[in-house]
């Protein structure tokens, strides 16, 4: 099969696209023919050899987390699928044209989202579930900011709060983003650069600031979402924004006279809430409360392409590689 | 004014349309004129000294907890009404009368998409609702909600808060008038309870695992049953006995401990102090106006004995308001 290989750390070294042999289904896993890999600023930060995860990289490795395609083979032990099955899920190696997922990190793609959509998933959606349902703990007609509005984990998190019940506003740079987050939700659409966003916050919310921050953009705006939550915000840390970081600072006498909760999460450290937030987003998926919005999709050999147009910020939603 | 008033605790007993002086708001009230007042089980409960609230009112005394109008005047001490504004909320000494006083801090205006007659049937049932799947249940997105008692007040808001905050619904019905009623305000599928087995559609709903919530209207009849439906660590959420039902309920001890059930009471006295917070993330949702307030009769206050008969009967959908 072919896939997108990391032969070397470092965003100079370009990713390499080469024949290796399709992997067979372990015990609890599924073999998956891929229809549609995710990217995600995850793997960008990996290959660049700045996440921590990267030292737990052997090289050369397979690029690459979400998935989305047909069941192809299961391993010992699987009973919930079978060949045929449409799925997504998260696996370690996405960017090729077969992968295995753990079952307990794959979910039932219903027919009516593709393929493409599906591979837009198990990072992004999981992890704004993780940030709005398991850390940032909102509830029904709370206020939610989504810093980063139009990004991967920003888009499902506008579309997760809304349908908690949760008033959400969103940040965006360019008009167009704003207008997808605004789609998608968001009662408000603040353009940070052109827009002055503590005082939008403050009117939108009587004075009062918002109960929980997605931030998507840590080593930006954590100085600023100090200023933003109302008493017991809690402020999710979700990246420090694509390509940036790791440093990011905060005043923290604002933070302290806020009684302020400042939440990190990692993408890893969720594994054991993924069955639970699997089944529950499930439902969600099923009655189409939640779609990804796919801005780009590229054929698998274009995957250095498609990391510089992450990159770049220049898209909307989700880039997609099509094996 | 013209008021409503119960003078015997006994339901035998008549309740009697009275003149009275016009009361004055009190510090943290306002005075509305009534548009219209909702008549909920509790208030007969109270007339027939079944509930614990009797022993806060003596006969003769004006019931109804809750009432939608016009603001006519603001007591002491409050802000952020003015007098026209429609409003609804929590009636203090009565909500049975041409002239009512609101708890001013559990009280909002009332967003131009209702009448006064759905006005005056959101406070009890909602605020009700979103105490037992916000409050007590911390039902999240995701979770599968079955509403025990569909198709009342309480019931007719749960169905609705708990498909708003993303939750999956099933709610239990006497009839298939009230199934279609409670289908048509989100309930992803309903089970009379009179024909099926409610804890084994339960589980076949889900799955073979079980409902994470049940919010429990006539725990008296069917609290038992209740363990049989959750999951493990399944949580119960008593909202009521059942109108004109309790107080005893029984129940096999094990059933509880085998679940690692959680059992949630709740009561409206206990809410006021949370109102506001209610108040405030509520209305973001009412104001999207999606949420429907059936009113199945409005009858004028010189009838409020056959509109306490007609809620004993169960034979309405929803709501019943009484109005000047």
């Amino acid at each position: 099969m072919k896939a997108v290989f990391v032969k070397a750390f470092g965003l100079e070294n370009p990713l390499a696209v080469e024949e290796a042999p399709d992997p067979k289904p372990g015990t609890g896993q599924v073999l998956v023919r891929v229809r549609a890999a995710g990217v995600n600023p995850l793997e960008v930060s990996i290959r660049s050899g700045k996440h921590p995860r990267a030292k737990m990289m052997k090289l050369p490795y397979i690029c690459g987390t979400d998935v989305a395609g047909e069941v192809e083979a299961v391993g010992e032990g699987v009973k919930d699928f079978k060949a045929g099955d449409r799925v997504w899920g998260r696996s370690e190696g996405a960017y090729a044209e077969r992968a295995l997922v753990p079952v307990g990190q794959t979910g039932r793609l219903p027919d009516a989202i593709p393929f493409a959509e599906g591979a837009s998933l198990a990072i992004p959606l999981l992890t704004a579930w993780n940030a709005v349902v398991i850390k940032g703990e909102a509830g029904p007609g709370d206020v939610v900011l989504v810093q980063g509005g139009a990004g991967g984990v920003g888009h499902m998190a506008i579309q997760l709060a809304r349908q908690m019940g949760c008033r959400v506003f969103a940040t965006a740079s360019t008009k167009e983003k704003a207008d997808l987050c605004l789609r998608l939700g968001a009662e408000a659409a603040i353009r940070y650069k052109e827009e002055d966003l503590a005082s939008r916050v403050m009117a939108l919310t009587g004075g009062r600031g918002v109960d929980v921050i997605v931030e998507t953009t840590a080593s930006d705006n954590l100085g600023q979402d100090v200023n933003l939550v109302a008493v017991n915000g809690r402020i999710v840390l979700v990246g420090t924004g694509t390509g940036k970081g790791p440093e990011g600072s905060f005043n923290v006498a604002a933070a302290l006279g806020r009684d302020a909760r400042l939440i990190a999460l990692s993408a890893a450290n969720l594994a054991p809430h993924l069955p639970e937030a699997m089944r529950r987003l499930g439902h969600m998926l099923a009655a189409g409360a939640i779609r990804a919005h796919v801005g780009k999709e590229l054929p698998l050999a274009k995957a250095e392409e498609a990391h510089r147009i992450l990159l770049s910020g220049g898209f909307l939603g989700k880039i997609v590689l099509v094996p | 004014m013209r008021a409503v008033r119960v003078h015997q605790f006994n339901l035998d007993v008549p309740m009697r349309l009275d003149e009275l002086e016009d009361p004055k708001p009190g510090p943290g009230e306002l005075l509305i004129r009534l548009g219209a007042a909702g008549v909920n089980p509790v208030d007969i409960a109270i007339r027939a000294a079944k509930h614990p609230y009797a022993k806060f009112v003596t006969p003769p005394y004006v019931p109804g907890a809750e009432a939608a109008g016009e603001v006519v005047s603001l007591g002491a001490g409050v802000e952020g009404f003015r007098p026209g504004q429609r409003v609804f909320g929590r009636a203090v000494g009565g909500g049975y009368a041409g002239l009512v006083r609101l708890d001013a801090k559990a009280a909002a205006e009332l967003p131009d998409a209702y009448g006064d007659a759905e006005g005056a049937c959101i406070t009890v049932a909602f605020y009700t609702a979103w105490n037992a799947l916000v409050l007590k249940a911390g039902a999240g997105p995701g979770e599968t909600v079955l509403i025990q008692g569909g198709a009342g007040g309480v019931g007719m808001a749960a169905i609705q808060i708990a498909r708003r905050i993303g939750c999956r619904v099933l709610a239990t019905v006497s009839s298939e008038e009230k199934a279609a009623f409670c289908r048509s305000l989100g309930a992803e599928a309903t089970i009379n309870y009179r024909e099926e087995d409610v804890p084994a559609r339960c589980r076949e709903l889900t799955g073979g695992r079980g409902v994470d919530v049940v919010v429990e209207l006539a725990a008296c009849e069917n609290f038992d049953k209740d363990l049989d439906a959750i999951r493990l660590e399944g949580r119960v959420v008593v909202v009521g006995t059942g109108t004109g039902k309790g107080p005893g309920a029984e129940f096999r001890v094990p059933a509880v401990m085998t679940k690692d059930a959680r059992i949630l009471g709740l009561a409206a006295i206990n809410l006021v102090p949370k109102l506001p917070e209610v108040v405030r993330r509520f209305s973001p949702l009412l104001r999207e106006g999606v949420f429907k307030v059936h009113v199945d009769r409005e009858m004028p206050l010189a009838e409020a004995n056959a509109a306490h008969d007609l809620v004993l009967s169960g034979k309405f959908l929803g709501k019943i308001v009484l109005v000047a």
